[in-house]
């Protein structure tokens, strides 16, 4: 009996293991009694469970009636319909003080409300007329319900997968509290033919090594049926841990599953071409620390934001009044600075662009700011900025940027794009490509002019 | 244009003795264009 109710984890005596030997001894089996609390006791106990089921007194206490069982389950229900509606329009769940007093107790327990106060049937069961120990909205219950509809979830596509090949998608980033977490999507092809893309779940991931994200990536398949062998290809990003040959997490699935083709995300790539132009070309990497100085200055507070879009104003509606520039819907419209981000070069061509665009507005902004006795903290910093951006080496260079990044947005847009289309891709490519041989051998003296006439225009000194 | 090239800003110690003409077109230009094309080669690959 000790032998086979025995918890896992006692300490085992002479009964339980090898066998009894020392007959000798006769107070060996009251010592293997021991005390109320002693391993063969807890056997004992597990043992006349198991002989009289129901007999228990947590049974005896907790056994709910069926009518009390429908009224449990309408009330889940309830609460399931509208963690249904939020989890589809993506809501956070809590509140910030779900007291009874609070007038706002978060999304969940308002619309549990809104249903109520609509609802005479439902007001029935819920909230206030539930029994107090049962409401079924503690944030416990609410996320314990979560979990179960992530489950079915997950269920529904695993099993519309089956047996079938699919494709992992995965990217990993660090959350606000700064624990790093693998995101995984699977890509495959349902049973009518159409591709489909899914989100599969998060793992926690305690470092980034090739073998580490590896193993989190087969936990995750192993605990939801899926085997690695059946992975057909593969997409990441392109930093080094993941693309390597020989212990890249590329290579290290490729083992696996020899014919999980490696597709490198074809946007990511063209960024990442541009990014490594501008760390490798010194003038690049002068140019783009300037342009940051810049946005430091003009867009550091909302005051000067609102001195730049004031002169903006102020400069479009004297070109209007000079009949410079045309007027019409969709044209002169407000522009801001936008911040350039490493990862999506989109923002830095449009930075560039909306400097161009706005060069005189800035240069005014800034004089007026250099001149200005209440920021004349940030004076040298502005009065730098003044001679920089008058210099030719800055118009030149952003003017260049202007042009290169202009080729390439277009191409970088359509690698964005969701539906990839390889053949119109490898076109555009190919077109850029053209242009960018176009610039070398004929461009540079239009360039030049193009430049200097800007650069006159605004009548900046130099050369 | 045929003047030495003077970067705007920074020490002149850093810059190799060039004309305008060598640093901006050879240099910046040219030399930025033919990076970011044979980059785009390999994008190809």
């Amino acid at each position: 009996m000790c032998y086979l109710f025995a918890k896992e984890k006692t300490k085992k005596s002479a009964f339980v293991e090898g066998g009894w030997r020392t007959w000798n001894r006769n107070d060996a089996l009251d010592l293997h009694v021991g005390s109320v609390t002693s391993a063969h006791n807890a056997a004992q106990e597990r043992y006349n469970l198991f002989m009289t089921p129901h007999g228990a007194i947590d049974d005896k206490i907790g056994k709910v009636g069926s009518e009390e069982r429908c009224l449990y389950k309408i009330k889940l229900t309830y609460s399931l319909r509208c963690l249904r509606f939020l989890l589809q329009q993506e809501l956070a769940f809590c509140g910030h003080d779900e007291s009874e007093e609070s007038s706002n107790r978060g999304i969940f327990i308002e619309l549990l409300k809104w249903l109520e106060a609509n609802n005479e049937e439902v007001d029935k069961f819920v909230l206030k007329n539930a029994p107090g120990n049962c409401t079924l909205t503690s944030p416990d219950i609410q996320k314990e319900i979560i979990q179960c509809c992530a489950m079915k979830t997950r269920d529904q596509i695993i099993k519309e997968i089956g047996d079938d090949y699919f494709i992992i998608l995965a990217d990993e980033s660090s959350d606000v509290s700064h624990k790093e977490q693998l995101a995984l999507c699977l890509r495959y092809v349902d049973k009518s033919g159409r591709p489909c893309e899914w989100f599969l779940g998060i793992v926690p991931v305690d470092d980034t090594t090739s073998s580490s994200l590896k193993e989190a990536i087969q936990s995750l398949l192993v605990s939801h049926g899926l085997n690695t062998t059946q992975i057909r290809g593969q997409g990441y990003d392109w930093a080094s841990n993941v693309k390597g040959e020989i212990k890249g997490l590329k290579t290290l699935i490729i083992k696996e599953s020899p014919s999980a083709y490696y597709v490198h995300c074809f946007a990511h790539q063209l960024q990442l071409v541009l990014f490594a132009v501008a760390k490798d070309s010194g003038d690049c990497v002068c140019f783009f620390d300037r342009v940051s100085l810049l946005l430091n200055i003009v867009g550091s507070s909302c005051k000067r934001h609102g001195m730049l879009r004031h002169h903006q104003y102020d400069n479009v509606m004297k070109a209007l009044e000079c009949g410079i520039l045309e007027s019409g819907s969709g044209l002169n419209q407000k522009m801001g600075l936008p911040r350039p981000g490493d990862t999506r070069w989109g923002s830095h061509y449009k930075t560039v662009v909306n400097m161009i665009a706005m060069c005189p507005t800035i240069r005014d902004v800034l004089i007026s700011l250099g001149q200005d006795t209440s920021s004349r903290g940030d004076w040298p910093k502005i009065h730098t900025m003044v001679g920089v951006f008058e210099s030719f080496d800055f118009i030149f260079n952003a003017h260049l940027m202007l042009d290169i990044l202009g080729h390439t947005n277009e191409l970088s847009e359509c690698l964005q794009r969701k539906d990839q289309d390889i053949l119109n891709a490898m076109s555009l490519v190919r077109l850029a490509k053209s242009k960018m041989q176009h610039m070398t051998s004929d461009g540079w003296v239009s360039f030049l002019q193009r430049v200097i006439y800007f650069a006159t225009n605004l009548a900046f000194k130099f050369l | 244009m045929e003047n030495n090239y003077v970067p705007y800003g920074r020490s002149t110690r850093f810059a190799p003795n060039q004309t305008n003409d060598d640093h901006f077109r050879r240099e910046v230009y040219i030399g930025v264009i033919e990076l970011v094309k044979s980059l785009t080669v390999n994008l190809m690959r």
